[in-house]
């Protein structure tokens, strides 16, 4: 038995457990590279972190974000997953095409993205022209947010809309029967028999998305950068810069720790009012 | 729920080719604008339909960046993920669905925490340990950071897979004088192929589109994947939007005849795994 855990265990430790220990004692130190003599600080860092104007606004921002993004794509992927779980030709074909947003990378998804986008030569600004309205900069000090989350739907929502589906498929069909015998109607047969069945479900889907969502680097900085004026700068992106572009890599696993930290108790009280009727540790 | 009225059949396909237009159009977009070619790239770049088959653009960026060795090392990297991801999640998933031991649901709960983690908190320390094996801004380096994000995940899928495999399948082979080898890889394994398919296919996509891991733990050009390649070439003002674009559809194109041959896998990991977990 211990043959076959051993090789897995040493894998894991290597690459989760020891990495995260080393980032909690990175955190009390302050290290200017990642291969000079760090200095011991203690708490130092934290207490700098809890005067730090700027991480707090990222908490904000991040929280925007991911809140932003996810209950769009909560809704989004819904609305998709109850038209693919209908009866219509191409179906199969139909599924299939709707998850291809998800498996691109991001780096795509933003040169696709800008370039549909694009004031000049971007066929939406050319529609929106068309139409007699003014273009929009969707990069903008305004907008740069909302079309982050957009594009973060955009690529994200398959997710759900798979998830969903599986969900949809494992409600038995009689009580849509007797619903209908009964004169309820589409809406009341979604709003009264597939949502609470799917409860736990939903629940579980905003979690895992939510977690995904508030640790997300990729798309934000590939787009923004986290400007203009630093207005979509979340906390991976304050990590990033904080460690390896100005080199303080003591404080950058203290923002981090934190920024973990703060996610988790905000998922704890998430769970704590939820209250799904069973929690899901191992299935 | 939609009867079966004309109206409702109507209202579907306009649902329907909704959907379709909201996530291919994209897709669409990005493959047609670089083949316009630097005649029609900036005249024609709102006309819906393809207007030219140029590969100019897709020529250049080919031949004047090092996008073939991002391409390389992109499938280097995720081919060895997959193939560890693969056989570590199977053996740990296996071991916990059919053995009792201490700290079991520690190690189930702690996975689920792997699986939390910013993968900014990983990837520090994570670079202080390569410097420290000397393994820092290689390919081996990356692929042992990609593991921990797809290792959690296919422990946690397979664990679901396991479960649903009777144990008296394993006893009656035992029973029959083959070795707990023997039983596991002539009588398991080919029950859950699907659910290693689908770790594989989840493992491959997650390592070939990884941006934050790579940027931060490879730095030289030999060693660059296509996410941070790509990325690379459009913070450089030498080429322009029509390669940038040539060379995200060249990785969208196989990208998706690949995934169109295992998407029913994928999805049924996906679900599975991920929910029902």
């Amino acid at each position: 038995m211990l043959l076959f855990l051993i090789p897995g265990l040493l894998i894991f430790g290597l690459v989760i457990v020891i990495p995260s220990g080393f980032a909690v004692s990175y955190s009390f130190y302050e290290a200017r590279s990642f291969v000079g003599q760090p200095t011991f600080v203690g708490l130092n860092n934290y207490l700098v972190l809890l005067q730090d104007s700027r991480f707090w606004r990222d908490v904000w921002q991040t929280f925007v974000y991911a809140f932003g993004s996810v209950s769009l794509q909560i809704i989004v992927g819904i609305v998709i997953a109850l038209v693919l779980n209908q009866q219509f030709k191409g179906r199969d074909f139909l599924r299939g095409i709707s998850v291809v947003p998800y498996i691109i990378p991001v780096i795509v998804v933003t040169i696709g993205w800008e370039w549909i986008l694009d004031t000049n030569f971007g066929v939406v600004n050319q529609f929106i022209s068309s139409i007699g309205l003014e273009k929009i900069q969707f990069v903008s000090i305004d907008l740069a947010m909302f079309t982050a989350i957009m594009l973060s739907v955009w690529t994200w929502t398959p997710f759900v809309t798979l998830v969903f589906l599986s969900g949809l498929q494992t409600i038995s069909h009689d009580l849509y029967e007797s619903a209908t015998l009964d004169g309820g109607n589409s809406w009341q047969q979604f709003w009264y028999i597939t949502m609470p069945m799917l409860k736990d479900l939903l629940i579980t889907i905003v979690l895992l998305r939510g977690i995904w969502m508030f640790n997300k680097f990729d798309l934000m900085w590939l787009l923004t950068g986290g400007g203009p004026l630093e207005r979509t700068e979340t906390l991976p992106i304050y990590i990033y810069i904080k460690t390896f572009k100005l080199n303080q890599v003591g404080y950058g696993a203290t923002v981090a720790i934190s920024s973990a930290i703060i996610m988790m108790i905000v998922m704890f009280i998430y769970l704590k009012v939820t209250s799904p009727t069973k929690v899901k540790e191992n299935g | 729920m939609l009867r079966k009225s004309l109206r409702g059949k109507i209202t579907l396909y306009i649902l329907a080719i909704t959907v379709f237009i909201y996530s291919f159009f994209p897709i669409y977009w990005i493959t047609i604008s670089p083949l316009r070619g630097g005649d029609g790239f900036f005249t024609h770049s709102t006309a819906l339909w393809p207007t030219a088959f140029d590969l100019t653009y897709f020529i250049n960026i080919w031949n004047e960046t090092n996008f073939p060795l991002y391409y390389k090392n992109s499938f280097i990297v995720a081919g060895a993920t997959t193939i560890v991801t693969i056989i570590f999640s199977s053996l740990i998933a296996y071991v916990l669905t059919r053995f009792r031991f201490r700290g079991k649901s520690l190690l189930l709960n702690s996975m689920l925490i792997g699986y939390m983690l910013p993968q900014m908190l990983l990837a520090i320390p994570l670079l202080g340990i390569f410097i420290s094996f000397g393994i820092e801004d290689s390919l081996t380096g990356l692929t042992i950071a990609h593991i921990a994000l797809t290792l959690p995940f296919g422990v946690w899928m397979l664990n679901s897979f396991f479960k649903t495999i009777p144990f008296e399948l394993e006893e009656s082979a035992w029973m029959d004088g083959a070795s707990r080898f023997q039983a596991l890889y002539r009588v398991i394994v080919p029950l859950i192929i699907p659910g290693i398919i689908s770790v594989g296919v989840f493992s491959f996509i997650v390592s070939f589109t990884d941006y934050t891991f790579g940027l931060m733990l490879v730095s030289s050009e030999t060693n660059k994947t296509i996410p941070i390649g790509l990325a690379g070439i459009k913070e450089s003002t030498s080429l322009q939007r029509g390669e940038l674009l040539a060379g995200a559809a060249m990785i969208i194109v196989p990208m998706v005849i690949l995934f169109s041959f295992v998407t029913k896998y994928f999805v049924k990991g996906l679900t599975s795994g991920a929910v029902k977990g």
